[in-house]
């Protein structure tokens, strides 16, 4: 028998579970089946690197609405992969054999982490981290070492280094670039980020790129760097990036290049939509397309989508994109995108755990990026929003300035 | 397990026994209330949960802390002086029977 659905959303992260909250809240009565690969409840993922790890409190936090549980037109199916399908058809086939139709489809896939393909790659306690799973294999790996060495410098390794320090640990992070999260954030915010988290006793060595685990063959013991160095390790984490999941979009026939290439419309094909981090979109502010890994993109690109399944007519998919990130005591902010070439005004003082990077190009604000500066960073997505670029006085001066500036575009403007 | 009362603009009320040490976002969702999405699940990135306390019930929820107060200037809805991030607000016996006026 063929279980015939308006909706399939394959994909129940950030993407998918907020997709199911908005079409619940929308009223929608249409059939909607949300297909999970994990076994859980869609939970959030950012604690998992944060708060997740350091209490003793094990529960996740759920990301679907009490209504999207309960509503009889909502179908949960955990525990389950697509196996492949027919778009033209409507129909998909799980791997446990149980067929599936379609009015319209979702590809919430998200991405993977990049994997290290170097000897030793195998062993027990060399992890990634992405699901509830993966954050359990680190907890009970912290029961049995001290030994921690995280191979990349990005925003999952620097958060779990600030989370973990202490407790008599020792944390090395490996990085093989010259600078922390070097696509990301501004010079000086590497640069902040490696004082703050060496304050907390960790770590951080640049330019090291490993070249190989060691262990008794069975478990790890030692992470071993290029040029010939050997770090003990009980758990070794390996953050260096993402992929995208678009092999059942290439499967379905569907066009893949750096993630599901989706139009302005956020589809792939006709009835068939994709989003979140599997996504290579348009950007409306560039002439080309781009992929996004964030909560803000998966949950931003879902209430889109939800207006065009309940029939909204829309215009193209537009949204300033944002980050945060918490590395101990400290919150980072991102709004906009810092391209690279960005000219860069600083705000405040890295010294005091407090401060603003203004990226421009040209005269145009592109990215704003903030340390404990929660309402700057709000001030500057409404800033790029409204296309309004701050003059490096302005910014110096601080919020307030802007804000009378902005204050008075806006009224020049009605 | 407390009661937290959320008021929408047109008047309705809607009401739910909340457990002590949930915050009220997280309430929020469990119970379907409109316009609360705690997007970045309660790490005050989101502003989101936006919620006025309306201390005519008596009860009220205190200060906003530093960085909460930051991101209250800038929500869309528009400040008030009881405004709160709803994730900041923790069920506690002081806080029951609480009223919260939803915007959108």
């Amino acid at each position: 028998m063929k279980n015939e659905f308006d909706v399939v959303i394959i994909g129940a992260g950030h993407a998918g579970a907020h997709l199911v909250n908005v079409l619940v809240r929308k009223k929608y009565t249409g059939s909607v089946a949300l297909i999970s690969d994990e076994m859980f409840q869609p939970y959030h993922r950012p604690p998992l690197s944060k708060e997740y790890l350091k209490t003793e409190q094990v529960d996740s936090r759920p990301l679907l609405t009490g209504g999207a549980l309960s509503s009889p037109n909502i179908s949960f199916m955990p525990g389950c992969r697509v196996a492949g399908g027919d778009l033209q058809a409507g129909s998909l086939t799980l791997t446990n054999g149980t067929e599936l139709g379609f009015k319209q489809l979702v590809l919430a896939t998200g991405a993977s982490p990049r994997k290290l393909a170097i000897e030793g790659a195998g062993l027990e306690g060399i992890v990634s981290l992405k699901t509830l799973a993966d954050a359990e294999k680190i907890r009970e790996a912290l029961f049995q070492t001290k030994e921690l060495v995280l191979v990349g410098g990005g925003f999952i390794n620097l958060e779990l280094a600030c989370s973990l320090a202490g407790e008599g640990r020792t944390i090395t992070v490996l990085e093989q670039t010259p600078r922390l999260l070097q696509r990301a954030v501004s010079p000086v915010m590497s640069e902040f980020l490696k004082t703050e988290a060496e304050k907390l006793g960790v770590r951080i060595l640049l330019n090291e790129e490993v070249s190989r685990f060691e262990g008794d063959g069975k478990r790890i013991s030692h992470v071993v760097t290029a040029a010939g160095e050997r770090f003990e390790a009980g758990l070794a984490v390996v953050a260096i990036g993402s992929v995208p999941e678009s092999g059942l979009a290439e499967d379905l026939g569907l066009e893949c290049t750096n993630g599901i290439v989706v139009n302005g419309q956020l589809q792939a094909a006709p009835n068939v939509y994709a989003l979140g981090d599997c996504v290579f979109f348009p950007d409306p502010s560039a002439s080309h397309s781009l992929r996004l890994e964030s909560v803000q993109n998966a949950t931003d690109q879902a209430n889109y989508v939800a207006e065009a399944l309940t029939g909204s007519a829309q215009e193209e998919y537009h949204a300033i994109p944002w980050f945060w990130s918490v590395q101990g005591a400290n919150r980072l902010q991102i709004a906009g995108l810092a391209k690279p070439g960005t000219r860069q005004v600083i705000s405040g003082e890295p010294a005091d755990a407090n401060f603003a990077v203004y990226h421009y190009l040209g005269e145009q604000l592109c990215a704003v990026e903030t340390i404990n500066r929660p309402g700057e960073h709000m001030l500057a997505r409404k800033m790029l929003k409204e296309n309004f670029s701050p003059t490096e006085a302005e910014v110096v001066q601080g919020v307030e300035a802007i804000k009378a500036a902005l204050a008075s575009r806006e009224s020049k403007n009605v | 397990m407390i009661t937290v009362y959320w008021v929408y603009p047109d008047g309705s009320e809607h009401k739910a026994s909340v457990e002590e040490g949930v915050n009220l976002m997280e309430a929020a969702m469990a119970n379907d209330i409109e316009s609360i999405y705690g997007e970045c699940g309660g790490s005050m990135a989101c502003a989101t949960c936006h919620v006025e306390v309306d201390e005519s019930c008596g009860i009220k929820a205190g200060e906003p802390f530093a960085m909460e107060n930051e991101m209250l200037d800038m929500v869309e809805s528009g400040r008030t002086p009881t405004s709160r991030l709803s994730c900041q607000l923790v069920a506690s016996p002081e806080l029951d029977g609480i009223r919260l006026k939803v915007a959108w």
